[in-house]
């Protein structure tokens, strides 16, 4: 069966690799004659000469630079068309007829967005004969941001994208979805794809649970990003299209003088609301706890002085108080350098880049670096065959923190240690009576993820006619996870073995060969163009354990100096996609257009009888202000109405889900053993994604206010749902299963105005852009047996949303006695103060409502400020370890009795006090006694964030440089929340659940970018 | 462009196209390289034997006999109690707080459903393998050790989830689902009654009795080892006759001894000594690590749980088991505190085996056995006797008769199977009030009360609407 397989994969390579030779040995070349063509080129509004425009002669193979007067010289035929190109100005094509010195007037691309040409699924085409829905993000957005990924950037800017960052881990990978969640338990995330390449999506850590290999792309790089909403635009990608699409371009160098660019930063994060949640100091614990003791009649204890001298008797401290806050959170450093060169001339061009990102978190220990190094080259072999490829090289090299409620995470210890324990004993050893003692955990255990990662493609195009071409590329993506882990022998963990050492290695790798066939031909006024492709992709995934205890000695921390094994092991896992696909697009006087899209694609985590899946889409685009009825509405500039349906995908994130199995591992006496871990459904099959979009793209009032109204319904069926059963089937207790569907609606407007737009190049500009977006969630059916699911914290019921809160309702606080209570019926009417007899009720969704970004930039003569406002409204937000921090005095004095600062602040005194937390009983069970979930913990989400505010100077320098700019800029500097009681940032809640995640930073970053 | 080579390009891309095309079926046809496919995977007794290992390995989990299983009997009663320094486990038990969506009333459920399973399938493929003279005596006892592994679950299970047998005159209230038949489709089962799933246990037990031919196999069920939790079922359900006659039975086999006085502290360090009947192994690469029941005794690290005092105070000084409670002090806490040795191993190797029956426990269901029948106090005391002169050989025999020598047979129990998963059991089973002590204080509870079982997990009554919860939760 293996060699079977290997012998097929060889024999899909051969027939790759003879198709790319055989490419490359074509070179013919064939000359056109021509006359001498000049000219200048000149901006549309200020006039100014523009320097380095690529002009060339359309369909030929010559190509010159104006210069820096704007001047041209070309070899061109009278019947020819020139194309003039540069970054930030719209394409334009000139035809020469019989003219010998012409003035281009190139409009820069903000103007009229109809007419920029964008990186659309396997290709690029202008805006205006685009049917699907798309947003493209200019590369600045990502640039120089200070965040380790691009995707973090995106926040705010994208109408309909939701980027959730979680955690405040640098380079963490980020719950990211357009247009709201479409599935229960497949992946919500989008497919990315770079330069073509479709990569991976899995971590290439076994102990870093939240690396983002995406991460390894530096953001400096990225030339373009669009994404990809609708039907029309993402149903290509087919099975994987249906969360959305993310196409990354990554920059090429231009023809022309090489341009060098560098860029530093340097600055400096802190943890936001810092002092929302500071822990209680021991003057403060005592109060609380001096209250208990009062509180609790058992105890017989009357007065305060007696109770303080209890607590005392009970191991309270009054002496000591600790800072666990202080202990672990710093202040972060934060530097980044850049290095950049681009260029060519008329046949090659060439972009490499070298990056440096060093972040340290908030929390101690927890820091992240990457190294990357890329080369993206271009070249016109003859006037038929264009090659192009780019290898990225990178490793991140990070020390994380793995958010969940156990010992090793250091979030969780501070909120959990009372102030009154030391971590130090007098004579300075550590206090191990504190069993996860987070100094032994900061100072001693080590923790580090390298992950290398190489992302490499080549392609190569090769124009048969001029209506015929054919396209191939293959790429690589490789990953690599190194990690190593140590325990000192005084961590908890580790202490009966005298130390534990582990190593983990994961490698990803993934390969993916495009192959397409395109047309396009002009019939008179009508246009036809089609992409006929197929595509193949696999995924192999291997991790390798090795763990061992015994150190020899300390700073010996290779497994060599461990004596005593615990444990070795690997797993593998694999995963393969083929598909076919065929596009293609009609338009009558590039007016109106219609787009038909297909895709067959096979998938092997799907069940045998199920495994193939179709797909497709139809679009419509209408550009009407080129119709004759709107020359008389003047202030139009453009108006295009779009609208699109189809069917996308999406596969399960379990890679064996409709296998049923025995697997091994559950080994007994040192004999191997194997136990039920899957129960198979042959029959499981493709997630329909049923999106419609209608929408308008428009630019009115000389392009001074453009902007773009979507309208969009997605309704997901054949749900994948890893379906909860009784324990009683063995197993996970759960099956995968297409159950029901669900819809996803809401309406996206993004608007860019420029309220002042200056006449010279050095006036005053200043530009709004602003985007909301609204979404909502509704299960439309379920299976036919359940008409409910309860899913953990969540219930899924037909008519509510897929992440409605499903716990017990907290009521408050008597006023007389102190005591909490909690709702008998959903209803909210009656109370009861026995937690066990609560109801389960519905609490609100954890998806936001609204939520979007204004952005305005302001600009005169050299000085620049822009600041990004987002703001987020109408989620809850569920703090998952509420109950271990919220325990009322119920833990007594001990060490891991840490009372949150919001019971602190809103708790019953005296008879009469309307308050939000209970009284404090000393060891109580009424309240405060771990596993009470309920809404006491429940939160709003909402907020309104200062994202980010930059403000810049171009500095005057004009020798040896031809750009210089320096800057500061501020990330989440400030922040509203609604919920005053919210312990955390509200960013700090991945899916609407905290779970112990490093906080969420706030940055100062001052840089300095020059050009040559 | 000569046309001949644009064909040839041509031909390539339909080559390419259509070559992939007919591959594509394969090259999406993967399987989990960690995996076999549920049918037919056993296929002779090394297979079987694998999935019967699969079984085992679940009797190891940390909520069953690895730890929550065998620490919450004596937690929810009046042997142990969580230090009031402690790392937040199983506080809700140690003051009957306890609520239905508690991690370890789940973990325990899914673990025992899991053991019951998993030997479902491997009966169902073990009874239809071809069988000859060489693997015949091979395939039966794996298969009885399932039959015996499903008993054990059921009656665990019984025992945390449900009332005891007594609770009602017939027996008839609300047991646990009895799972008897490899899983084919999804199942959503009520409760049986604690009759019905006694009368399988026992039915379950007999099978295994007559399938088992290996006389010792440590951690594994042998015939022993089924008829001992037989005769505690059946002490369990009252039937006395059948407790002492299934008893008898062990201690006549003679494949097990009772350890000598000298021998019995450092047996607790030891794997299969010759009085233990079944226990669960741990290896040093297959082991709790800090998540075993030692290291949750063991000071210095967890050591969450101590020892009461009323227990301590229980053994004469010169008892040899009170050594494996030693008084001591917890710093930032209890001072004395009492510290349990009975699983030393949580300090070092943190491979404790785990011991489900020894031969001590069928000589003390033997004598409760024949002193609730009447007429056999004398048969009683001897066992009894046997029991206590092992552990203080210079005790005075005991010679109450009636209920006081229940009464005495039962503090033996509390003193020779403490910490072993027992206590909170033998209280209810006997309708007798259980005292629930704490760091603080101490607190009656009056049989019969909700509080003394254990909720039917939440995530088991959210998947399955139809199973009964207990009251009170």
């Amino acid at each position: 069966m293996f060699e079977e397989k290997r012998q097929y994969l060889s024999k899909r390579l051969t027939n790759a690799l003879l198709l790319l030779c055989s490419l490359f040995m074509v070179n013919a070349l064939f000359a056109q004659g021509g006359s001498l063509v000049t000219g200048k080129v000149i901006t549309d509004k200020e006039e100014l000469p523009l320097k380095g425009v690529t002009v060339s002669v359309k369909g030929g193979n010559q190509m010159t630079l104006s210069d820096v007067n704007g001047n041209f010289r070309i070899s061109a035929a009278s019947s020819a068309t020139l194309l003039f190109t540069s970054v930030g100005f719209v394409d334009q094509e000139v035809p020469v007829s019989d003219q010998s010195n012409l003035t281009i007037r190139l409009v820069t691309t903000a103007r009229t967005l109809n007419e920029v040409v964008v990186t659309v699924p396997y290709g690029r085409q202008t805006r205006a004969s685009y049917t699907g829905s798309l947003t493209t993000v200019a590369p600045e957005v990502v640039a120089n941001r200070s965040r380790a990924s691009f995707q973090e950037s995106l926040q705010g800017n994208v109408p309909g994208l939701i980027v959730s960052q979680g955690s405040g881990q640098p380079g963490a990978a980020l719950n990211i979805n357009i247009r709201g969640l479409g599935s229960f338990s497949a992946s919500n995330s989008p497919l990315f794809v770079v330069d073509g390449i479709p990569v991976v999506d899995v971590p290439a850590t076994a102990y870093a649970w939240s690396s983002n290999t995406l991460a390894g792309i530096n953001p400096n790089d990225i030339e373009s990003i669009t994404v990809l909403k609708d039907a029309s635009a993402t149903s290509i990608y087919g099975s994987r299209g249906g969360n959305g699409v993310i196409l990354i371009t990554t920059k090429r160098g231009a023809a022309g003088s090489t341009k060098i660019e560098a860029t530093v930063q340097h600055g400096y994060n802190e943890m936001t609301r810092k002092d929302r949640n500071k822990p209680l100091n021991t003057a403060e614990m005592t109060e609380l706890l001096t209250e208990g003791v009062l509180n609790n009649p058992s105890l017989n204890i009357s007065t305060p002085e007696a109770a303080r001298t209890y607590l005392v008797a009970q191991g309270l401290n009054p002496n000591v108080s600790t800072d666990w806050q202080d202990l672990i959170i710093r202040r972060g450093k934060f530097s980044q350098y850049g290095l950049s060169a681009s260029g060519g001339n008329e046949k090659t061009t060439f972009f490499v880049s070298a990056g440096y990102f060093k972040q340290d978190a908030v929390v101690k220990g927890v820091d992240y670096e990457r190294m990357n190094t890329r080369i993206n080259f271009t070249h016109k072999a003859n006037r038929r065959l264009n090659i192009n490829g780019g290898l990225g090289l990178n490793y991140q090299d990070m020390n994380t923190v793995r958010a969940a409620w156990w010992g090793e995470n250091p979030i969780r210890n501070l909120r959990l240690t009372s102030p009154f324990y030391s971590p130090y004993n007098a004579d300075g050893s550590y206090n191990l009576g504190i069993a996860y003692n987070n100094e032994v955990l900061i100072n001693e255990n080590k923790k580090n993820s390298m992950v290398y990662q190489t992302l490499g493609n080549l392609g190569a195009e090769f124009k048969i006619l001029d209506q015929l071409s054919i396209e191939s590329r293959g790429s690589i993506d490789f990953n690599f996870g190194d990690e190593e882990l140590y325990w000192d022998p005084q961590w908890v963990d580790a202490q009966a073995l005298n130390g534990v050492g582990g190593n983990y290695s994961t490698k990803v790798s993934n390969w993916n060969i495009t192959n397409l066939l395109k047309y396009r031909q002009q019939f008179g006024d009508f246009g036809a163009e089609a992409i006929l492709g197929q595509e193949a992709q696999r995924t192999h995934r291997k991790l390798l354990v090795a763990e061992k205890a015994n150190f020899a000695a300390q700073g010996l921390e290779t497994l060599d100096a461990a004596s005593q094994l615990l444990a070795v092991g690997s797993a593998v896992l694999e995963r393969s996609l083929v598909s076919y696909f065929l596009n293609t697009s009609f338009n009558y006087k590039n007016r109106y257009f219609v787009n038909l899209t297909g895709r067959r694609d096979g998938a092997s985590p799907f069940g045998a009888d199920r495994r193939f899946g179709n797909f497709g889409s139809i679009g419509f685009a209408w550009n009407m202000e080129k119709e004759a009825f709107m020359e008389s509405v003047g202030f139009v500039n453009s108006l295009k109405l779009r609208a699109s349906y189809g069917v996308t995908g999406n596969q399960p994130s379990n890679w064996y889900a409709a296998q049923g199995f025995y697997s091994a591992g559950f080994n007994y006496g040192n004999v191997p053993g194997y136990a039920v871990s899957g129960l198979a459904n042959a029959s499981l099959t493709w997630e329909k994604n049923k999106p419609f979009d209608i929408g308008v793209d428009f630019s009115i009032l000389k392009n001074r206010l453009s902007g773009t109204v979507d309208y969009y319904q997605r309704r997901t069926s054949n749900l994948l749902f890893s379906v909860p059963v009784s324990y009683t089937n063995g197993g996970p207790a759960s099956v995968f299963n297409n159950i029901g569907a669900f819809d996803n609606k809401g309406v996206e407007v993004s608007l860019t105005a420029q309220n002042i737009r200056s006449t010279t190049s050095n006036g005053f500009n200043w530009t709004t852009s602003f985007n909301i977006s609204t979404q909502k969630n509704k299960i439309v059916s379920l299976t036919q047996q359940q008409n409910r699911i309860v899913d953990g914290f969540f219930v899924h019921e037909q008519g509510g949303s897929m992440y409605e809160f499903y716990m017990r309702g907290w009521a408050g606080v008597d006023a007389q006695t102190g005591e909490g209570m909690w709702y008998l019926d959903e209803g909210r009417k009656t109370t009861t103060k026995v937690y066990n007899d609560a109801a389960f009720a519905k609490q609100g969704s954890a998806l936001p409502k609204v939520f979007g970004g204004l952005t305005n930039s302001f600009s005169y003569k050299g000085v620049s400020l822009s600041f990004l406002i987002f703001y987020n409204f109408g989620n809850k937000l569920y703090d998952n370890y509420g109950h271990f921090t919220s325990s009322d005095a119920a833990q007594g004095t001990n060490v891991y009795g840490s009372i949150d600062r919001t019971t602190y602040e809103n708790r019953w005194r005296k008879p009469g006090d309307i308050a939000f937390a209970p009284k404090m009983v000393f060891r109580g069970t009424q309240t405060g006694v771990a596993q009470q979930h309920s809404s006491r913990w429940l939160y709003d989400g909402d907020y309104i964030r200062l994202r980010d505010i930059t403000i810049s100077y171009d500095l005057p320098i004009k020798r040896f440089v031809t750009n210089a700019q320096i800057y500061l800029r501020g990330n989440n500097l400030i922040t509203y929340v609604k919920d005053d009681r919210l312990p955390y940032d509200p960013e700090g809640y991945l899916g609407g659940l905290n779970n112990g995640q490093v906080p969420v930073s706030k940055q100062i970053v001052a840089g300095l970018n020059l050009s040559f | 462009m000569a046309l001949q080579k644009l064909i040839y390009k041509t031909a390539i891309v339909g080559l390419l196209i259509t070559g992939a095309g007919s591959c594509s079926k394969d090259f999406v046809d993967l399987t989990n390289p960690q995996s076999l496919p549920l049918n037919g995977t056993i296929t002779d007794l090394k297979s079987l034997t694998n999935a019967t290992n699969g079984v085992y390995s679940y009797f190891q989990s940390i909520d069953y006999y690895n730890r929550t299983f065998v620490l919450l009997p004596e937690l929810m009663a009046d042997n142990v109690y969580i230090s009031r320094r402690n790392v937040g486990f199983y506080l809700n038990y140690d003051n009957l707080a306890v609520s239905s969506n508690d991690g370890n009333a789940l973990g325990a459920w899914a673990s025992m459903y899991n053991v019951i399973s998993n030997a479902n399938l491997a009966i169902a493929a073990g009874e239809a393998l071809p069988v000859n003279s060489a693997t015949e005596g091979g395939i039966k006892q794996a298969i009885g050790e399932m039959y015996a592994a499903r008993a054990l679950a059921h009656f665990d299970l019984v025992r945390l989830f449900a009332q005891p047998y007594s609770f009602t005159a017939d027996a008839n209230h609300p047991g646990v689902p009895i799972i008897t038949t490899a899983q084919k489709a999804i199942i959503s089962p009520a409760r049986n009654t604690v009759k019905e799933v006694y009368d399988q246990v026992i039915a379950d037990f007999t099978k295994a009795i007559t399938l088992l031919n290996v006389a010792k196999k440590g951690g594994y069920f042998t015939p022993d080892a089924a008829k001992a939790l037989l005769a505690k079922v059946y002490l369990y359900k009252g039937d006395w006759a059948n407790a002492e006659s299934f008893a008898s039975q062990v201690i006549a086999s003679g494949n097990h001894s009772l350890l000598t006085n000298a021998q019995y502290i450092a047996s607790w360090a030891n794997d299969f000594s010759v009085e233990s009947l079944f226990e669960i192994e741990n290896t040093p690469t297959d082991r709790p690590a800090v998540n075993g029941i030692g290291f949750f005794y063991e000071q210095t690290a967890y050591g969450d749980a101590l020892a009461t005092k009323d227990l301590y105070d229980t053994y004469a000084a010169t008892d040899i088991r009170r050594q494996l409670i030693q008084p001591g002090v917890r710093a930032n806490a209890e001072n004395p505190a009492y510290i349990v040795k009975k699983y030393p191993k949580g300090l070092t190797t943190q491979d404790d085996n785990v011991k489900v029956i020894r031969l001590a426990e069928v000589y003390l269901i033997r004598a409760e056995a024949r002193a609730a029948q009447g007429g056999k106090d004398a048969l009683a005391q001897a066992d009894l006797n046997t029991i206590i002169q092992r552990a203080e050989p210079t005790a005075a025999p005991v010679t109450l008769t009636g209920q006081a020598l229940i009464d005495r047979i039962m503090l033996e129990r509390r003193k020779e199977l403490a910490f072993e998963g027992n206590r909170l059991f033998d209280l209810t089973r006997r309708k007798m009030n259980v005292n629930l002590i704490q760091s603080d204080k101490s607190t009656v509870i009056t049989y019969p009360s909700n509080k003394l079982i254990l909720p039917i997990p939440l995530a088991e009554k959210n998947a399955n609407p139809g199973i009964a919860q207990n009251p009170g939760y």
